[in-house]
């Protein structure tokens, strides 16, 4: 009980700090601005109820983004229980609209995100992590319980995918 | 055509992305919205503190009324909850903090026990505990008093997200007046000292002052020869939420930190090393609720797959439950070793650990390379059957890596009757 003092202190710190990266990598991977925002807000909670499971020697922000990559999981499992197995492990096509706000960001970026989303939710997850939020190798492994060469293959293969699915939709590779 | 650049593709349109932001409104009212749950949840901890509290204070004066040897009763339950009820009365005051962490057991429960296991041993009913949102933490509404110390703790017990069972204890202590505080730390202190030695880590001097506001907690630290460990640990957080005591204390033993560690990321040097132990880590960690669901509910899910239309896949006989061992375990093996693997060990030890109620724990590893790209493993399972103390197997095997780090050949030696334990 009196231990959430200190605790409140750190949540506070990080939240200055991380919520909008927070809620930027949970938009990207849902699509829905009010739902990222009440995920961004459980990822705090939760940071809150686990803070004893913290340890000092790693990264705040690797942390709360495994944090935000479990509540957003279950998120996807509880609106989609049966798909969620399927989609896991397999691509699947898309009919989600690219939403509004980026489509306001300039050309390509609907095809950017079309790409993304039919493509297999690991490759996504691992480029998403590494281009959007610049995450290291080490830390994308950490945050994903990979091996770093795991991370190395995803994100090789995944970047082929998206490649193609790029240039399937339009995308001029010159511009790449 | 232009060649394609890794490490700078697309990069300009995903840096677009970053001009995605909460409003200010937005951020300043979702900060709100997280303070708010977290006070709310205080709240309501301490409703239902206050209220079993008052409880427990008319319960046990109609008690003290009606009967002395009923008194005694209850006495010597009390003397039992601190956790020393093999000593008379004077002893137990005098020795009850240090008697409740002995052998670096928190309380004499069973480390790794259920949350219906340590409820029993702490003659705790369910409904009376505060148990926190996500069923990690419980708070005994109770405190304790050692007066050997002279100081009253609440008490908390925390379990392990992923097999749901304890690992660590604390008792807290708050206080509003700083010389009660420095006075309690140091007798504390010198009674852990005492009996447990000059600790490992940490500089039992830092506890003679109080802590910068809000520097964080500072502390000392003693580990036992199992990898228990008992921390001491002092915070000052003054000011930072009104009404709050501002100096805490708190005594926290955690288990063995190899059966920690397990439950960790983990980060060998030799990839080969963590290759295996990444195996046997799954392994031997469990039961794998998805693999066993996936079991049970194989013919559920494949029927939904085939009444859909627009599913073109092809139907296996268990396609999830192969896709699921697939993402597990075949990043780590050649196409041939893998799919042996898997016939032989893939689902055996979770089905069987769940079916008769066992938790499994890979809690210690020794892996070593005994000739060029053969190494020879001896893991320390930790499994417990519900309702009964926990007891270790040490499973024996080698494995074979080819160049590109995948293992080419695995086999257990000698599971110490693992198995053949799991099906009781």
């Amino acid at each position: 009980m009196h231990e959430s003092v200190y605790d409140e202190v750190k949540i506070k710190e990080w939240y200055e700090l991380y919520s909008n990266q927070i809620f930027r990598y949970i938009f990207v991977m849902i699509r829905d601005r009010q739902q990222a925002r009440d995920l961004m807000q459980e990822t705090f909670l939760n940071a809150f109820k686990h803070i004893n499971d913290f340890r000092g020697d790693s990264n705040p922000r690797t942390w709360l983004y495994q944090i935000a990559r479990n509540v957003t999981i279950d998120y996807q499992r509880k609106k989609r229980p049966i798909t969620y197995f399927i989609t896991t492990f397999s691509p699947v096509k898309s009919n989600e609209p690219t939403p509004q706000e980026i489509l306001e960001l300039g050309e390509d970026m609907d095809l950017l995100f079309q790409a993304l989303s039919k493509m297999k939710p690991i490759y996504r997850e691992v480029i998403i992590l590494r281009k959007l939020k610049e995450f290291s190798i080490k830390e994308t492994a950490e945050i994903l319980g990979w091996k770093e060469s795991r991370v190395k293959t995803m994100l090789h293969r995944g970047l082929n995918e998206l490649r193609q699915e790029m240039l399937k939709g339009g995308y001029s590779s010159e511009r790449i | 055509m232009k060649e394609f650049d890794e490490k700078k593709e697309f990069d300009h349109l995903f840096h677009k992305i970053n001009d995605v932001n909460l409003t200010k409104q937005e951020h300043s009212e979702s900060l709100q919205h997280i303070f708010s749950e977290m006070k709310q949840e205080k709240k309501r901890t301490m409703f239902r503190f206050n209220f079993t509290r008052a409880f427990a204070i008319i319960g046990t004066t109609i008690l003290l009324i009606s009967s002395v040897l009923f008194l005694n009763e209850v006495l010597e339950q009390q003397t039992n909850f601190i956790g020393n009820n093999e000593t008379e009365e004077n002893d137990s005051t005098k020795e009850g903090l240090i008697s409740t962490l002995t052998d670096y057991k928190f309380r004499e429960i069973d480390w790794f026990s259920s949350e219906e296991e340590l409820l029993s041993h702490e003659n705790l009913a369910k409904e009376d505990a505060i148990i926190s949102a996500d069923g990690l933490t419980i708070q005994n509404p109770d405190t304790v008093t050692f007066s050997e110390v002279d100081s009253t703790f609440e008490i908390f017990y925390d379990f392990d997200s992923g097999t749901n069972t304890f690992v660590a204890g604390k008792y807290i202590e708050s206080f509003e007046d700083e010389e009660e505080f420095i006075t309690s730390v140091s007798r504390i202190k010198n009674a852990m000292i005492a009996k447990f030695g000059e600790p490992i880590m940490g500089n039992p001097e830092d506890l003679e002052s109080v802590p910068a506001p809000r520097a964080g907690l500072k502390g000392i630290e003693w580990r036992s020869n199992e990898g228990s460990l008992l921390r001491l640990h002092i915070s000052n957080n003054d000011g930072f939420v009104e009404g709050d005591p501002p100096y805490l204390v708190i005594i926290q033993l955690s288990a063995p930190r190899s059966s920690i560690d397990s439950l960790l990321p983990i980060r060998p040097a030799d990839e080969n090393i963590s290759t295996i132990r990444t195996v046997l880590q799954e392994q031997f960690t469990g039961p794998d609720k998805n693999i066993v669901e996936l079991l049970t509910a194989e013919e559920n899910i494949t029927s939904i797959g085939r009444d859909n239309e627009d599913d073109t896949e092809e139907q296996d006989s268990s396609p999830y439950l192969d896709a699921y061992l697939a993402e597990k375990y075949k990043p780590f093996f050649t196409e041939s070793a893998y799919d042996t693997y898997i016939a032989t060990h893939g689902v055996d030890y979770h089905w069987l650990a769940d079916v008769n109620d066992y938790t499994l724990i890979a809690s210690g590893f020794d892996i070593s390379e005994t000739i060029e790209n053969t190494y020879d493993f001896t893991v320390d399972v930790i499994y417990k059957k519900k309702g009964n103390e926990h007891k270790n197997a040490l499973v024996t095997g080698r494995a074979n890596m080819n160049e590109d780090g995948k293992i080419s050949f695995i086999q257990f030696l000698d599971d110490d009757g693992l198995l053949e334990a799991l099906q009781k």
